[in-house]
């Protein structure tokens, strides 16, 4: 599914250039002797310097892998079996470890979801920051520079005399966004930002990210599994299940009228929401498991609402109710769109 | 007519020393709650608030330094050995992590075995099947032999349900047991509480940071921060208009989803649901 | 998520397999060799010093026994030996380390200062010593070094007891009305004990070569034939007679080896975050 050509062809978006990051129908297969895991089956993204992208998706539906192909960082035994990865317009997908190296940090750079695990606890705080601009930003005058991206995340300076322990969890979170900014990045991946923090914090840190990105100017890939969190502050959400993008769109289109029962599944159960019984909105089943290749859609069995032919085919991409930039994978969508102008795949 | 709640914690207090030296870190600072009988509260807080140190006291898992702990009427504060052992089966626990809730070295079978005790033997097999089939991990012939580190979380965590009842609690207390799920699994996990609650009469302290659980699910909601008690009372009341400083912050901070339109294939939606 | 790459793969399992099979070739040459051979290890001849031949396959001794024979009888010692001692420290080891770490405190304490005490000690020295107090002899000596080398094996117990104990599955248990010490034998033991079986394999392994070092140095029985006498007795003919030292030394250091590659591979195989491939 090449979603991402028909965004293309939108006038209005010809002028921004390519995306910084593209992935077009990526599919990676961990190869293990016994069963390989079908990580990715279909996924695609694109995010546009200044946007800030949200992916969705729960445990297993393949967004932790696309995050670390986008930076050369799947493992080993990895493998991408089809599809192509973009950074700025350059076909990255063969690229090799060396060239990976060049493009990390800047114009991709990463933060992870636990900051404790990705600072080194021997080492202050200020020299890991240090680290970074010395491998990046050469010119720059290092103690001045750690001092204005500690400003920008809103740490006090004196926390580069720190080790990562003795910050908060909230702290260190902005400790990892500062070594990814200190790159001078054009795309900053934040992957599940807020999961090991508490509710207080994590508002901070997504207000954080929000202002960076108004402020520098950078492209912003949230990947998260709290829709609740993601729709506040995204421009636009990819939404994955199975391995595949199924949704995608403006927030306010994919929030408020989604295209793809996963997606409105999703929405009612993160509301917590009673449906008419008093029962709480849920999706029956367990998440698809990805040691299979999908033949039909991935959520063939657990959607209230299947066709016959869910199961046998992969539905291609549709434009949900005339809007051809939400678009989602289902079969439903067909007979709404035969109407008007169905979005060639 | 006042009913007896089945869990009353009275001024508990715990603190620990801190390992650098120091003045000891107070987890718990003069708590006080209860827990209606088939009712569930839910305790908020954050990281540090003290709320699985109280949990844990209330299991006497852990000793208070002050105050006391009245399950059913019996004060359990000073209970120990053979009396412990036998009133505190009454509460019974489901933790937040399922890949640690379950002896990896025992399989499914044998853990709900474990929790079957008091059952005749003869019937101690069909009980630990009922108790699969009633938490929806079927069939149960199938589960019974395969270990833990074989489930999926979700799977796991009913295991945990199923376990908790067992022994036919008149309490469960539930240390964050819906953060590790999928939201898709979580919903599916209310329900079987809920379900359970009716069916067996279980009150529930169930242990949350996340305020849409507790409103969605508690009869009671508790605030606590830093090891107080800051506000307490009817979920509607206090998660819509709440009087405490910290009540209002944690509220401000939770991103909230807007409901979302109903698609025009619903119809089939609610035809199909079981 | 574990990587595994070629090399990790070639001296993990595969590894392990050879040398398991090389033990148990062992200990089977062990048991039914000196039957085979019908040989007497201490039996007196003329040919002396002789290089490995047809008749002698390993090559005669200063006094003329044959070493085939008393390399595969020193195999039979320093099993029964390496075995035995580790055995009986491993379970020293291990009761001692799982009361201290579960009970914690005072016991924890005072039961941790003794096993520093023992650990501290050089280990062939005082072992030598020893033997030589209370004079050599298979019990004594397998008895000496079990005594020795029980408390590394007692800290890493206590070390993964305090992990299990901590688990919320134990609290789940206590909370459906078990006692302390059905906690203790049922579920936290058998959790903390894969961390230890890779330890034992190489206590064997160090108790084979504590007892070669012992009689190596002269101080073990004369009777008992082990690799270390005769590498004792080779000692003085090392530039004449090659074959008197290589084997036994080659012998004890294919054994020690094998355990701790044994031992290595269990390891890997009992952590329960192996990839399973």
């Amino acid at each position: 599914m090449t979603v991402t050509m028909e965004r293309e062809r939108t006038s209005a978006r010809l002028e921004r250039g390519a995306p910084i990051l593209e992935i077009d129908d990526l599919h990676v297969t961990y190869r293990a002797r016994s069963r390989n895991v079908y990580a990715l089956q279909g996924a695609s993204l694109a995010v546009w310097r200044s946007e800030f992208v949200g992916l969705v998706g729960e445990s297993g539906s393949g967004k932790s892998t696309v995050a670390r192909a986008a930076l050369g960082l799947l493992p080993a035994r990895a493998q991408i079996t089809g599809g192509r990865i973009k950074v700025e317009g350059r076909d990255v997908t063969s690229l090799g470890p060396l060239g990976w190296e060049r493009l990390r940090g800047s114009p991709v750079a990463i933060v992870f979801q636990d900051p404790f695990s990705f600072l080194n606890p021997v080492m202050r705080v200020g020299r890991q920051i240090a680290e970074a601009i010395e491998k990046h930003d050469r010119e720059a005058k290092v103690g001045a520079r750690t001092d204005e991206l500690l400003d920008l995340v809103r740490l006090p300076r004196s926390a580069a005399h720190a080790y990562p322990h003795e910050l908060s969890g909230g702290m260190r979170q902005r400790v990892l966004l500062t070594i990814a900014l200190a790159c001078r990045p054009r795309l900053l991946i934040a992957d599940e930002p807020t999961t090991a923090l508490d509710v207080t914090t994590q508002a901070e840190i997504i207000q954080l990210l929000a202002d960076i990105r108004a402020r520098l100017d950078v492209g912003v890939l949230m990947i998260s599994h709290n829709l609740a969190v993601v729709g506040g502050v995204c421009d636009c959400i990819y939404v994955m299940y199975g391995g595949r993008t199924i949704e995608q769109g403006a927030t306010a289109s994919v929030l408020g009228r989604p295209g793809h029962p996963y997606t409105f599944g999703l929405i009612q159960a993160a509301g917590v929401a009673r449906d008419v019984r008093g029962r709480f909105a849920t999706i029956d089943g367990d998440v698809a498991d990805l040691a299979k290749v999908f033949v039909g859609c991935p959520f063939v069995d657990r959607c209230p609402a299947r066709l016959l032919r869910c199961a046998g085919e992969m539905p291609p991409a549709f434009a949900v109710e005339g809007d051809e930039r939400h678009a989602a994978a289902c079969w439903l969508l067909e007979d709404a769109v035969r109407s008007s102008e169905e979005v060639r795949s | 007519m006042t009913i007896e709640p089945i869990l009353v914690l009275e001024h508990l207090r715990k603190s620990f020393p801190q390992r650098g030296g120091g003045a000891p870190v107070v987890a718990v600072d003069d708590v006080s709650l209860s827990v209606g009988a088939g009712k569930t509260l839910a305790l908020v807080g954050e990281s540090g608030s003290g709320k699985s140190t109280l949990a844990r006291l209330a299991q006497r898992l852990i000793d208070p330094d002050e105050g006391q702990i009245v399950l059913r009427g019996l004060d359990l504060t000073h209970l120990t050995g053979r009396r412990l052992r036998e009133q505190r089966i009454a509460m019974q626990p489901i933790f937040q992590d399922p890949s640690t809730s379950f002896n990896p070295r025992r399989t499914v079978g044998g853990a709900l075995l474990q929790a079957l005790w008091r059952t005749p033997s003869a019937t101690r097999i069909r009980c630990a099947e009922e108790l699969l089939e009633r938490v929806r991990l079927r069939p149960a012939s199938f589960y019974l032999p395969r270990f833990p580190h074989e489930l999926s979380g979700g799977q796991r965590q009913r295991l945990a349900i199923a376990r908790a009842i067992a022994m036919d609690p008149v309490l469960v207390i539930a240390d964050e047991p819906l953060s590790g799920s999928d939201v898709s699994i979580r919903s599916q996990m209310l329900n079987l509480l809920a379900d359970l609650q009716k069916e067996r009469g279980i009150a529930y302290l169930l242990i949350t940071h996340d305020i849409s659980i507790a409103r969605a699910f508690a009869d009671r909601v508790a605030v606590m921060y830093r090891g107080r008690l800051v506000e307490e009372g009817d979920p509607a009341v206090v998660l819509r208009d709440p009087s405490h400083e910290y009540t209002k912050r944690l509220l401000g901070a939770v991103p909230q989803l807007a409901g979302a339109a109903v698609p025009a294939w619903t119809s089939i939606h609610e035809r199909t649901r079981t | 998520m574990r990587v595994r790459s070629v090399f990790d793969r070639v001296t993990g399992e595969r590894a392990g397999a050879v040398a398991l099979g090389f033990i148990l070739l062992l200990a089977l040459v062990a048991i039914f060799g000196p039957g085979i051979l019908d040989r007497d290890p201490s039996a007196i001849s003329r040919s002396v010093l002789q290089p490995p031949s047809g008749s002698a396959w390993l090559g005669t001794d200063h006094l003329g026994r044959d070493m085939l024979v008393r390399v595969v009888i020193g195999a039979r010692v320093s099993l029964v030996v390496g075995l035995l001692a580790a055995g009986m420290a491993g379970i020293l080891g291990v009761t001692v380390g799982a009361i201290s770490g579960y009970f914690g405190r005072g016991v924890d304490l005072v039961l941790m200062r003794i096993s520093e005490i023992f650990q501290v000690m050089p280990t062939v020295i005082i072992g030598v010593a020893i033997v030589a107090l209370v004079g050599a002899g298979l019990v004594n000596i397998i008895i000496v070094i079990a005594v020795l080398s029980w408390a590394r094996t007692a800290r890493v117990m206590r070390a993964e007891v305090l992990r299990v104990k901590e688990m919320p599955y134990v609290d789940a248990v206590r909370c459906l009305g078990y006692h302390e010490f059905i906690l203790l034998l049922r579920e936290v033991v058998p959790n903390a004990l894969p961390a230890i079986i890779p330890l034992i394999s190489l206590g064997v392994a160090e108790a084979i070569l504590q007892e070669s070092s012992i009689s190596f140095l002269g101080l073990g029985s004369p009777d008992m034939v082990s690799w270390g006498l005769l590498l004792n007795d080779g000692l003085k003919n090392l530039l004449r007679a090659w074959w008197m030292t290589t084997f036994p030394g080659a012998a004890v250091f294919m054994t020690v080896l094998a355990f701790n590659i044994l031992g290595d591979a269990i390891g890997a195989l009992l952590n329960p975050h192996r990839v399973r491939a």
